[in-house]
């Protein structure tokens, strides 16, 4: 029995958006992916967990956060990778430089920067780094200062007390560490060309910037799974997408995605946001009021271009980018709406994660400008909750591992090719092992 | 009027519900929200959403980096209509429908 499309009234079938795919005719295939089933124990399975943590998240460039929170010489900020054991000191040098360090001090392991709870980040601005629990110092590059009561210490050589380094380069204004001994890739090639040409796009001129953190329960694989593909959106945002009409979903007419890219590891959507399917979406009652929604503020503010990075695909109704930098940052950015937003998920067990979001703006220049962020703000946040809402529901099923095979339509092509990437890279550990236990 | 007032004086017909709504963070207005009745969100909403034009239009021209107690306060007001409206607009109750435990406050947000 095949199933097919449920026969759709005239009027319905007139509310789906068609969109060309490449040779041989489907996304999946036109990637080199299988387009079998998919087992997804990566996202729930104890053991993957402990693996891709190796594979994945030891491995890879891992993001940290904006130049633009370094404003100057003695700026940091600490990122608490705690799942990976870590905790990550983030500064800029006296020579403008950004650097990261192992947020441990040289003399008996103590925490060097953290203000109030030793276990949440903090941020700040400092001449030198100074340790609350025996007072020794160290300046801006990492290089030890001032010990205490030096005389009574056994032949301390400075080079011995540095702060552990860790590679940290800057691609686009954004900040990434690496935490092997020797990265196997530089970050630019990490980056690849393709998402390389974002660095053409001014984030730096988007400095009004709104920061969500919360824990979700869901696998960090799972919410990164829920933001590339549309396929979900008639049904969780039913009543968002249309609050003045009929609910989405109901009238069974699918979100179309006109573009998918991937490179690499890495991969993108591309779609036509406020363009898009608006034969099913109606306005907000408010939306007129503020001048913005879930798009973005209508009167968008000017910006010095968009840069050649932006819409690989070259959609015509160029509505959204969203970049999915592996393994855990997604990159959004507005088009002609002028705004962007960064999503990471770090995971803190097999069945959790941390979810991060940043949004950017050009600072408003009055309250009508302000309001406007405010309102688009709030939107994408309703929106954020129905996606973490469904998917916590969900990882409480996937978890109960009574499947082994789920299936991933071509409109979720993106979900397919991430676990393939981390399936991919923790098979490749475990052959590594493999190899390592014969000649062992 | 009395100099306790919370907004400027073309909106004191808004005062009583100033206690309430104009709250000084994003976490706070959205707690306010879940913590309320219908009732009370739609009562908000009927007594500002008329208001609001003329409320933005005052706003409109003063300077965001300068703006008085008052002005402020009034601003947060229509911060808070922006955080309920997706509750009286689109899901007829206070808390998302089917959000479970989900919960995303704004930890870091501009000021103002």
């Amino acid at each position: 029995m095949t199933i097919e499309l449920d026969k759709l009234t005239q009027d319905e079938a007139a509310g789906i958006d068609h969109h060309d795919k490449p040779q041989p005719g489907t996304w999946t295939e036109a990637f080199g992916l299988g387009t079998g089933p998919v087992s997804l124990k990566d996202s729930y399975d104890p053991a993957f967990y402990e693996d891709e943590k190796i594979a994945v998240f030891k491995r890879s460039w891992l993001y940290m956060g904006r130049v633009d929170q370094l404003a100057r010489s003695g700026t940091y900020f600490t990122k608490e990778l705690t799942f990976l054991g870590v905790s990550i000191l983030v500064i800029r040098g006296m020579d403008d430089e950004v650097r990261a360090f192992h947020n441990v001090c040289s003399h008996r392991g103590n925490k060097l920067m953290w203000d109030d709870d030793p276990r949440a980040e903090t941020h700040g601005s400092c001449r030198q780094l100074a340790c609350k629990y025996h007072g020794w110092r160290y300046d801006l590059e990492g290089q030890i200062s001032y010990v205490h009561n030096a005389p009574e210490f056994f032949d301390l050589q400075e080079e011995d007390l540095a702060l552990p380094a860790i590679s940290c380069e800057v691609w686009a204004g954004f900040i990434f560490i690496n935490l092997e001994e020797t990265p196997r890739q530089s970050l630019r090639d990490f980056i690849g060309p393709e998402v390389g040409k974002l660095e053409s796009y001014p984030f730096h001129e988007m400095t009004q910037r709104y920061v969500m953190d919360a824990p979700v329960n869901s696998n960090w694989k799972i919410l990164m799974d829920a933001f590339q593909e549309l396929y979900h959106v008639p049904y969780v945002h039913s009543k968002m997408n249309n609050p003045s009409g009929p609910p989405t979903g109901t009238d069974k007419v699918p979100f179309m995605m006109p573009a998918f890219r991937v490179f690499g590891k890495h991969r993108i959507y591309t779609s036509g946001g406020p363009h898009a399917n608006e034969a099913v979406r109606s306005p907000r009652p408010l939306d007129d009021f503020f001048g913005s929604s879930f798009y973005g503020p209508v009167d968008a503010p000017e910006i010095s271009g968009i840069g050649d990075g932006v819409n690989p695909a070259k959609v015509e109704n160029w509505g959204l980018d969203s970049w999915q930098v592996y393994p855990n940052l997604d990159i959004l950015i507005w088009g002609h709406r002028n705004w962007y937003l960064t999503y990471e998920y770090w995971p803190t067990g097999p069945n959790t994660h941390r979810f991060i979001w940043n949004i950017y703006f050009v600072p408003p220049k009055n309250a009508r400008e302000r309001l406007a962020q405010e309102q688009t703000v709030l939107s994408v946040r309703e929106f954020a909750i129905q996606d973490t809402g469904a998917v916590d529901a969900m990882q409480e099923a996937l978890k109960t591992g009574v499947r082994d095979e789920y299936h991933f339509c071509d409109q979720e092509v993106l979900a397919r090719h991430l676990h393939e990437c981390v399936q991919g890279d923790v098979d490749d550990l475990r052959a590594e092992r493999a190899g390592a236990g014969e000649q062992g | 009027m009395s100099a306790n007032a919370m907004l400027p004086t073309a909106f004191s017909d808004l005062e009583p519900f100033a206690a309430d709504w104009a709250c000084e963070s994003e976490p706070e207005r959205y707690d306010r929200r879940l913590a309320s009745s219908m009732d009370e969100l739609q009562a908000f909403y009927d007594a500002i959403f008329p208001r609001a034009k003329a409320a933005l239009d005052f706003l409109d021209t003063k300077d965001l980096d300068d703006l008085s107690d008052q002005e402020l306060n009034l601003l947060r007001m229509l911060y808070s209509l922006s955080t309920i409206s997706f509750a009286v607009d689109c899901f007829k109750q206070p808390k998302i429908p089917d959000s479970g435990s989900a919960y995303l406050r704004v930890i870091s947000e501009p000021v103002p």
